[in-house]
């Protein structure tokens, strides 16, 4: 039904609110359910996408917090619990994100490493290959590596 | 429908990726259709609240060009001009948002 899916293009805004009227008049047989079931996908992915950047932003810390002790401080710890707590937020909004831990935290290590030498401008190989802790933990209040 | 919603409250991620699903294979009755038009609204506000925001960084670009004349410049000209762009863009993807532009502004 191209008419449907021409709004969904042209106008997303329009097209939000026309879809839920028409969901929740119970027209569904005139909705545009393909593309809401895209729109469905793309929030979860965008929230498992958002649980890899909170624990490779995680990741990057406890890095710095190994291989670069002279910072360590105040900051660096706040910036450890942060993300600690958002992703902790996440898990409790979505445990099913835990499902994938295996591959989110392989994605989530191999960019930690890359930006921690940058950061740290320290050659990339200073840092192990694969994530050097388990999920539990770096997610792991009490964790403090080193 | 309790058992409906309730994977909502639970767990995001896993009922967005099961209600897509239903959707797919066309098992609308099954499908948390109440839920899904909350989402749906969300999004739509989401849409507004990012054009207001940017329409806010132009406007606050505008004023300082207007009443701090020492400052004006290259940088702020280019402020002024991404300002501008950004909001074309989201009127592009949205031309519905113009019908708003008296409360927005």
């Amino acid at each position: 039904m191209p008419t449907k899916s021409s709004l969904y293009d042209r106008d997303f805004y329009a097209w939000s609110i026309e879809q839920a009227a028409l969901l929740r008049e119970g027209r569904v047989a005139e909705a545009d359910l393909e593309n809401i079931a895209e729109e469905l996908e793309s929030m979860g992915k965008a929230e498992k996408r958002e649980f890899v950047d909170c624990l490779a932003v995680l990741m990057l810390h406890l890095l710095k917090w190994c291989y670069q002790p002279s910072g360590r401080g105040d900051s660096w710890r706040l910036s450890i619990a942060d993300a600690r707590d958002e992703i902790a937020d996440l898990l409790a909004d979505s445990p099913s994100l835990k499902a994938n831990l295996d591959s989110a935290m392989a994605s989530a290590y191999r960019d930690a490493r890359r930006e921690a030498a940058i950061e740290t401008e320290l050659a990339e190989e200073t840092f192990p290959a694969q994530a050097p802790w388990t999920f539990s933990e770096a997610a792991d209040e009490s964790f403090w590596p080193g | 429908m309790p058992a409906k919603s309730s994977l909502y409250d639970r767990d995001f991620y896993a009922w967005s990726v099961e209600q897509a699903a239903l959707l797919r294979e066309g098992r609308v009755a099954e499908a948390d259709l109440e839920n899904i038009a909350e989402e749906l609204e969300s999004m739509g506000k989401a849409e507004k609240r990012e054009f207001v925001s940017r329409l806010t960084v132009l406007l606050l670009h505008l004023l300082k060009w207007r009443h701090q004349r020492s400052g004006r410049g290259k940088s702020w000209r280019l402020s002024i001009a991404n300002a501008r762009d950004d909001i074309a863009d989201h009127l592009e993807d949205n031309p519905s948002l113009k019908a708003m532009l008296d409360t927005a502004i």
